[in-house]
């Protein structure tokens, strides 16, 4: 029985069978790629350039602490306005019209020998390359590490994209994994894995220095905390550990290896409305209309989510842009949603039953509802960790998950969050 | 207005459970139909009318909603009355049901089960309704012909236990099936599975419950733990101590008591209702078990013939309690 963490959580049907191995299909370049100056939540960079400013191809174009932004195109700027990503997250988000040559793409690379550069000079190689460290993005993590941990569990239905790195890309993250040992020097690698089928697990010939870990295909595994808890590494300290995924690892092979800058990335196109699901290779800031129209296009009553169904953003204008954070689109049917109006809350105990870290959702909601904070203190708030899976399975349709998101975001660390 | 995070739901809704269970109610009221026909009709419109319209009242002045919970629970209540219930207890009963749902049901997290409540209430008002049960109209006049036939008297039905078709029936099942196996079924399960008793509605409904009981857990209608806890907790006792009666241990008929009566009915409608069943699962497990024992003290050692009404609601009495204990356990 394959290991996974203590209570709760809903074993999944994880819809793998919708995006077999098969080699990633490259999105046609986009007339207008549209930068958005947060690409991780809570994250952002500056503007190095400005409208009318000719870029070129993999340009540095913004700066963060310590990511930078590079143009996926050659171009002009057309414009630089206020953007509203679908969580409701206000940014400044640049637009470049294409144009000029290319002088990256198409023409050969070789390829570095990292083993020869200095464990710092690779680390900032990658932030200057805008690779973010997935939990890390803010670069705060400094080596010896105690554990890596590459986390290929599946997040969610149809998030298949660690999965097929894993299966299709094993050259590539193989190698990621030696430049990450030699960057944080981790006295343990391990590599997290689920199934859904035991006779499917992938087949793997990895490095013998990464434990490889087969888990049951449980939502929410992937969760920071539940990951740890079923790998027995819970008491590690969290500036010890570095935890990356399948995506972060391809993105490290090409910025160490290829000396190339984070301007594209797979995308899983899945769903049960999806007409062509698969793996895409997509420009960063090609906005999603583009990638929809290419896989098939979108039928009337399609829900369409940045990301899954549990946690995932539902985008209502598709010329959002595709950024670093996102890995998957997924398309359902409005009708498989089975979306229904909220009702009274009937004490079935469903939402207590698959938290997956022993809170009684219904009593927090009753606490924030009477706005007894000692009360949502007693509950557990501080320890919600957002799967969303009180809402999902609520009969009564009650928004567990977005009432407990609002408070969470609400109380400051000097509240009770922090006590 | 914020922007709702959550956009995919599990297949089950509130609308869903309540159309569930009214198609589970369908077959049961089909039988029920056919015993007490008219008699019947009226109890449950009386019973569900009564409550929905107090129910719809109380949304409208609360501004609440629900999703045909009042009608499934008003038929349920219905089937759990004796037939010889007035139509004004009924209409009572169903009133008294839907102001119990508002005062202790739902998120108040109470343990008061309104169907029983009402039950318990009319049962109080009106006892007649409980102390002189009578043959269904339809199976009264089929015993009839079969006295006639086999020239008995028909006043001898007040004195037999077992009636000539379950002797039957008994006899007919052991000579054929049961002698290969060794095993002597005794009497009284082809009155039970006809519905050749007296007193309920549920009269002749065992093998559809069955059915019924297959359908509602595959479908998750209702958590498994508390029917098959309360089977446990009656089937156990009733084998061990069950024949203690006529002198000997591990011989009690487990099958008659888990059939007879308004049990299965009981456990698998009524002790599952999700307004006053334990909220955490590891509670049900406990809360099943109880309401199994309850039923075997209260037809063994009390005055109940049935017993299963009052055992649930002696189990909601300590339902907090056991959801105070694991929530102790969860926490920890």
């Amino acid at each position: 029985m394959p290991r996974s963490f203590k209570r709760g959580g809903l074993l999944v049907e994880t819809y793998r069978e919708l995006t077999p191995a098969a080699p990633w299909e490259l999105l046609p370049l986009p007339s207008r790629a549209i930068l958005s100056a947060s690409q991780f939540p809570g994250h952002s960079t500056q503007w190095l350039v400005g409208v009318g400013d000719q870029i070129e191809e993999e340009q540095l174009i913004a700066q963060g602490q310590p990511l930078g932004l590079h143009s996926p195109i050659p171009g002009t700027v057309e414009a630089i306005q206020e953007l509203t990503l679908p969580d409701g997250t206000k940014t400044s988000a640049l637009t470049v019209v294409l144009g000029g040559e290319f002088r990256k793409t198409g023409h050969p690379r070789s390829p570095r020998d990292w083993a020869k550069e200095s464990p710092e000079a690779l680390k900032t190689r990658l932030f200057q390359l805008g690779v973010a460290l997935c939990d890390k993005v803010d670069g705060s993590i400094t080596a010896p590490l105690k554990a890596l941990v590459i986390n290929a569990v599946q997040p969610e239905p149809y998030m298949t994209l660690g999965l097929r790195i894993i299966e299709d890309k094993q050259t590539e993250w193989s190698e990621a994994v030696k430049i990450l040992q030699k960057i944080f020097q981790p006295q343990a690698t391990w590599l997290a894995l689920d199934h859904d089928k035991p006779h499917e697990s992938p087949t793997l010939s990895p490095d013998a220095s990464i434990h490889v870990k087969v888990l049951a295909s449980r939502y929410p595994q992937a969760q920071r905390n539940l990951l740890l808890s079923a790998l027995g590494l819970e008491k590690i300290a969290s500036d010890e550990l570095l935890i990356v995924d399948p995506e972060t690892l391809l993105a490290v092979y090409q910025a160490v290896v290829w000396d190339k800058a984070y301007v594209d990335k797979p995308v899983v196109v899945s769903g049960n409305a999806a007409v062509r699901p698969g793996v895409y290779r997509v420009k960063i800031g090609t906005p999603l209309k583009d990638l929809v129209t290419y896989t098939g296009g979108l039928a009337e009553g399609t829900l369409v989510l940045q990301g899954g169904p549990f946690r995932g953003t539902e985008v209502t204008d598709l010329s959002q842009p595709v950024l670093k954070s996102t890995s998957a689109i997924v398309l359902m049917s409005r009708k498989k949603a089975h979306q229904t109006q909220q009702r009274e809350c009937t004490h079935c105990g469903s939402c207590a039953e698959l938290c997956p870290v022993g809170i009684r959702p219904l009593y927090l909601w009753q606490a924030l509802e009477a706005q007894d904070l000692e009360g949502v203190k007693a509950e557990g708030l501080d320890r919600c960790v957002s799967c969303g899976l009180c809402s999902f399975i609520c009969p009564s349709r009650i928004p567990l998950f977005e009432h407990f998101s609002r408070a969470q975001g609400l109380f400051s660390p000097q509240g009770v969050r922090g006590e | 207005m914020s922007r709702p995070l959550q956009h995919v739901f599990d297949t089950l809704s509130t609308r869903k459970i309540s159309l569930f269970l009214l198609v589970c109610l369908v077959p049961l009221y089909w039988v029920a139909g056919f015993h007490y026909g008219l008699t019947l009709a009226i109890l449950a419109v009386t019973v569900t009318g009564g409550a929905w319209v107090t129910d719809t009242l109380l949304n409208l002045s609360l501004k609440t909603r629900d999703d045909l919970q009042t009608v499934v629970w008003g038929l349920v209540l219905t089937l759990f009355l004796p037939p010889q219930t007035p139509w004004f207890a009924g209409l009572t009963a169903g009133v008294v049901m839907s102001v119990l749902k508002r005062l202790w049901g739902g998120n108040t997290g109470l343990w008061l089960n309104p169907m029983l409540a009402a039950w318990a209430v009319s049962r109080l008002s009106w006892p007649a309704a409980w102390s002189n049960p009578e043959l269904s109209p339809a199976l009264g006049a089929f015993h009839q012909a079969v006295l006639k036939g086999s020239g008995v008297s028909p006043s001898i039905l007040s004195t037999l236990d077992k009636t000539p078709l379950d002797h039957a029936f008994t006899n007919t099942l052991n000579n054929s099936v049961f002698s290969w196996i060794h095993i002597s079924l005794p009497p009284g399960y082809g009155d039970l599975i006809a519905g050749n008793l007296s007193g309920s509605f549920l009269a002749g409904t065992t093998v559809l419950l069955l059915l019924v009981s297959v359908f509602l857990l595959v479908e998750r209608l209702i958590p498994w733990e508390i029917p098959a806890m309360a089977v446990v907790g009656l089937a156990l006792p009733t084998w061990v101590f069950g024949g203690l009666s006529s002198g000997s241990w591990l011989t009690g008929d487990v099958l008659l008591q888990l059939f007879g009566g308004s049990f299965l009915f009981g456990v698998l409608f009524l002790a599952t209702d999700s307004y006053s069943r334990p909220f955490f699962r590891s509670s049900r497990w406990l809360y099943g078990l109880f309401i199994g024992l309850f039923v075997f003290f209260l037809r063994f050692s009390g005055t109940q013939t049935d017993g299963t009404g009052e055992a649930i609601l002696l189990a909601g009495l300590i339902v907090p309690w056991l959801d105070q204990l694991f929530q102790r356990f969860r926490a920890v």
